[in-house]
């Protein structure tokens, strides 16, 4: 089965300087994988890369076998319109693709995150979690066959980070997803792999599979079994 | 309160109504010369309105051809602020002496004047995406134009608007200025009448006409702004 994100050898640099070197990564269909790593360690440049907003010096990113394929993605910070409803800032992923925008299914998403009843209210009318929870779902609805996270719950608060954990699991089974994080506990939580992106220049020095089994929720980050993965992922960041 | 003050200090301190005309004196002058003030005030009226909208749009046009180009930014932009130093009532007379005396180089005066708070404030509104919100568009895979339409203009149209505000207070003295210079009919023709004849009363009634008609101006584009940028309340 061909990989639903393939990245191959990839090197970036920014001048003179370089960013990542042979970096080589896979994510098969249905699979969530979490890319771990530093502040300022590359992962950002790799997300560019993947998405194709910026063209690496070598090497093959391929979306579904594409080299310029769709992605759904979903930014730090909830990066929302505000002049447009929770709908219409929904309904913006089918306008980007260029498609007549589906506003049954994005309804039926909305429902599904528990914000159908908000669909008619602007962004700054909601909470910092809802608005994250809306991003989420614009995600959803660019119908791409891979969904790239970058660090999406850094700046909730524990509580609705867990929240948001727990939507996001009970979402993953439909689709594949790229999940960039510094936190060591959150990528064991939503990931079914785990790599970590770490060196100067960066390349992909792990790559563990998660110790929960599926089905998970939000609570399993207390479970016995994350406490070796924990440190075992803590020692290979730690690593100079 | 400031009416009032105003009246008592003219008649206790004898002041001539040529130096400082009273308020009653003001109202008795605008009242007489009613259907003069109407037929000037309707010409002011259409050179402000006419040369506004074109002012509006030129700076629009210009201000996205700037942000598209960065060089043609670098080579214009100065041009544009150097152009705004000259003053208005230097270059008036070569309009008429380029343009003739009818209503077209008086339209382009005050649209050269309402021109270039548009320009700088949408320029100024189009630079100012949000970084994360790009992102979003550049790693959706948004063509350029989707961005523009859908993200770079919507965040300079508060901008734009305060461009407005600023083009319409300009419009009403630019219009005033340009009337003085050679025209058939407008509050600048009677203002100049009025002054030659030292009718300080009819010179006030003109100066509260142009303050209205400018705060009514600004008043109406913040009507459209509310209407066009409700998520900004």
């Amino acid at each position: 089965m061909n990989p639903t994100l393939y990245v191959r050898d990839v090197a970036l640099s920014y001048g003179q300087k370089p960013i990542l070197r042979d970096v080589h990564m896979e994510v098969m269909h249905q699979e969530v994988v979490a890319l771990i790593g530093r502040s300022g360690g590359g992962k950002s440049s790799l997300l560019h890369v993947i998405g194709g907003i910026v063209q690496p010096d070598a090497g093959i990113v391929r979306v579904n076998g594409l080299s310029c394929g769709r992605i759904g993605y979903m930014p730090q910070t909830d990066g929302l319109l505000p002049w447009r409803t929770v709908m219409d800032n929904v309904l913006l992923a089918d306008v980007l693709a260029d498609r007549v925008p589906n506003r049954a299914r994005a309804l039926e998403r909305l429902h599904a995150v528990g914000l159908h009843d908000v669909a008619q209210s602007y962004p700054a009318q909601l909470s910092g979690g809802m608005r994250q929870r809306v991003s989420f779902v614009r995600a959803l609805q660019a119908e791409a066959p891979l969904l790239v996270l970058d660090e999406p719950f850094g700046a909730l608060d524990a509580l609705t980070r867990s929240e948001m954990h727990q939507c996001l699991l009970s979402w993953h089974e439909q689709h594949t997803m790229l999940i960039v994080t510094h936190s060591i506990e959150e990528a064991l939580l939503l990931g079914d792999r785990i790599v970590v992106l770490a060196g100067q220049p960066a390349r992909l020095t792990c790559d563990m599979r998660s110790p929960l089994p599926r089905p998970r929720s939000a609570a399993d980050v207390h479970d016995a079994s994350m406490i070796d993965a924990k440190k075992q992922l803590w020692d290979v960041l730690m690593t100079k | 309160m400031i009416l009032l003050v105003w009246q008592c200090a003219v008649l206790w301190s004898g002041i001539p109504h040529y130096v400082l005309p009273a308020p009653i004196d003001v109202w008795q002058t605008a009242l007489a010369d009613a259907p003069l003030l109407l037929h000037h005030g309707i010409a002011t009226a259409l050179l402000v309105v006419g040369g506004l909208i074109c002012g509006i749009v030129c700076g629009i046009v210009v201000a996205g051809a700037l942000h598209a180009s960065a060089r043609m930014r670098a080579l214009v932009l100065p041009l544009l602020i150097g152009a705004q130093n000259v003053p208005l009532i230097v270059i008036a007379p070569f309009f008429v002496i380029w343009f003739g005396f009818g209503v077209w180089p008086k339209m382009l005066l005050v649209t050269g004047v309402c021109f270039f708070p548009i320009v700088i404030n949408t320029l100024d509104g189009l630079h100012r995406v949000d970084a994360m919100r790009a992102r979003y568009f550049a790693m959706s895979g948004a063509s350029a134009w989707q961005k523009f339409v859908h993200l770079t203009w919507p965040t300079a149209l508060p901008m734009v608007f305060s461009g407005c505000k600023l083009a319409a207070t300009y419009s009403v003295l630019g219009a005033t200025i340009a009337e003085w210079v050679g025209a058939q009919a407008g509050l600048g023709v009677y203002m100049m009448l009025k002054k030659a004849s030292f009718d300080v009363a009819a010179l006030f009634v003109v100066v509260l006409m142009i303050v209205t008609a400018s705060i009514g101006l600004v008043q109406c584009i913040s009507v459209i702004e509310r209407r066009c940028t409700r998520w900004h309340a």
